[in-house]
């Protein structure tokens, strides 16, 4: 058992990735917003004339945005690519206001169906990237086979030392209660409505 | 002789036969009415089992106001509430460890985000003090706490954490504040799109809830 401890841990991280490549995709896509390792990758391909855009779907603004405490998704991507050297002309934003993972496929069901003959790569975090191959899969239909998922490297592990660190362990552990949960239920059918700090302060007074 | 001592036997062993018989399928029934009686339930259940893990106390006077970190969308602004009120004198912040995003630039570390809520909200540079001691858990945060309090003996402290986080917050700052746990009360932040009687239908909520449970377990064995 313990001479294939290391096998087992990494077949188990396995059973969370999936990483089909960029080959024969048109535009690049962070699944969640976009993070180090997606601007990497987008200043990576950018001289491969075969990706034509970067696609942005703007998530809805959380109670921070909205404040200005935290920059909105466009704020963040644009800087975040144009230091990589990646042309502003080639950023395409999509109209949307994803909620989470499930909307943002929708929106980019929709512009798969505006834009024919395109095929995207999907960008994921390590872990996510079976997840969002399956929401894709869900949401998309037949449009599905235009995507292709691609994982992203994590900074501090990877398929073969998650377990050496907390983010690693917990990410795991998360990754597969929320694969369980699509894979028994799909969507979330729930929206809850944020909480209002104001009434609750109201509430103190 | 022979063939009547094997006559016995055979009826022996069908005997035995038909009691396990019985017996797995009084088992079955058994395990099927239970099942039934869960899912007849389930909503009562599940709720019950998510306000189980809170036992937020009711806000009052306070000298301090610990943010945890971890929800910086939802714990500064309770604590900014109750400092905008009087409830609480000063808010102390915990050095937060850097996340991954963090570290590349992208976002503000999360003790800056939370020092920037309670600022947009209103409160004073003055009224916050950054804990020294990096965290990484809430066992780190209890401990920067502690080590404040040797400093401010006497003082109370309101620790503002998320709903289904108070319980294990509780259990832990308890144990490492020992004697001083005494002056500490825990206030729940709501959560948001997901609630105590809706969790199991929220992604998040789902995860975020068998997360705490698997947490309070190793917490729990740990000590």
């Amino acid at each position: 058992m313990v001479c294939w401890r290391g096998p087992l841990l990494r077949a188990l991280a396995a059973g969370l990735i999936v990483d089909e490549g960029t080959a024969g995709a048109t535009h690049l896509l962070a699944a969640e917003g976009g993070e180090g390792a997606f601007f990497d990758l987008a200043a990576q391909l950018r001289t491969d004339d075969a990706i034509q855009g970067i696609l942005v779907i703007a998530s809805r603004p959380g109670r921070l945005e909205q404040l200005g405490i935290l920059p909105t998704t466009t704020e963040v991507v644009y800087p975040q690519l144009a230091a990589r050297g990646v042309d502003e002309e080639r950023i395409q934003v999509v109209p949307c206001a994803a909620a989470n993972l499930w909307d943002a496929a929708r929106c980019l069901g929709h512009w798969l169906d505006a834009h024919p003959g395109t095929r995207v790569a999907v960008a994921a975090r390590l872990l996510r990237s079976r997840r969002t191959r399956w929401v894709l899969d869900a949401a998309l239909g037949p449009d599905a086979a235009r995507v292709t998922v691609v994982s992203l490297p994590e900074l501090r592990y990877n398929e073969g030392s998650w377990w050496r660190c907390k983010e690693g362990v917990v990410d795991l552990y998360n990754e597969y209660l929320r694969l369980g949960y699509v894979a028994l239920w799909g969507e979330e059918t729930v929206r809850g409505k944020p909480w209002d700090p104001d009434a609750f302060e109201k509430t103190l007074r | 002789m022979g063939s009547g001592c094997l006559r016995e036997d055979a009826a022996l062993s069908s005997k035995r036969r038909r009691t396990w018989s019985r017996r797995l399928g009084i088992a079955l029934a058994c395990v099927l009415a239970l099942g039934t009686l869960l899912y007849a339930n389930r909503v009562r259940l599940l709720t019950g089992a998510a306000r189980f893990l809170d036992v937020g106390d009711v806000p009052g006077p306070v000298d301090y106001v610990l943010v945890l970190g971890g929800g910086s969308e939802s714990r500064p602004f309770v604590a900014a509430a109750l400092l905008r009120t009087g409830l609480a004198r000063k808010a102390l912040v915990p050095t937060i460890r850097a996340a991954p995003e963090t570290e590349t630039g992208v976002h503000p570390t999360e003790h800056d985000l939370i020092q920037k809520v309670l600022r947009c909200r209103g409160v004073s540079a003055d009224r916050i003090q950054l804990l020294p001691g990096e965290c990484d858990s809430t066992i780190d945060e209890a401990r920067s706490l502690a080590r404040f309090l040797e400093g401010a003996p006497g003082a109370t402290v309101a620790v503002v954490t998320h709903t289904y986080h108070t319980r294990r917050t509780r259990l832990v700052f308890r144990r490492q504040l020992g004697e001083c746990g005494a002056q500490v009360r825990f206030l729940a932040a709501p959560t948001d799109d997901f609630d105590e009687t809706n969790w199991w239908l929220s992604e998040t909520g789902f995860q975020t809830y068998l997360t705490e449970y698997t947490k309070l377990a190793y917490t729990l064995a740990r000590y």
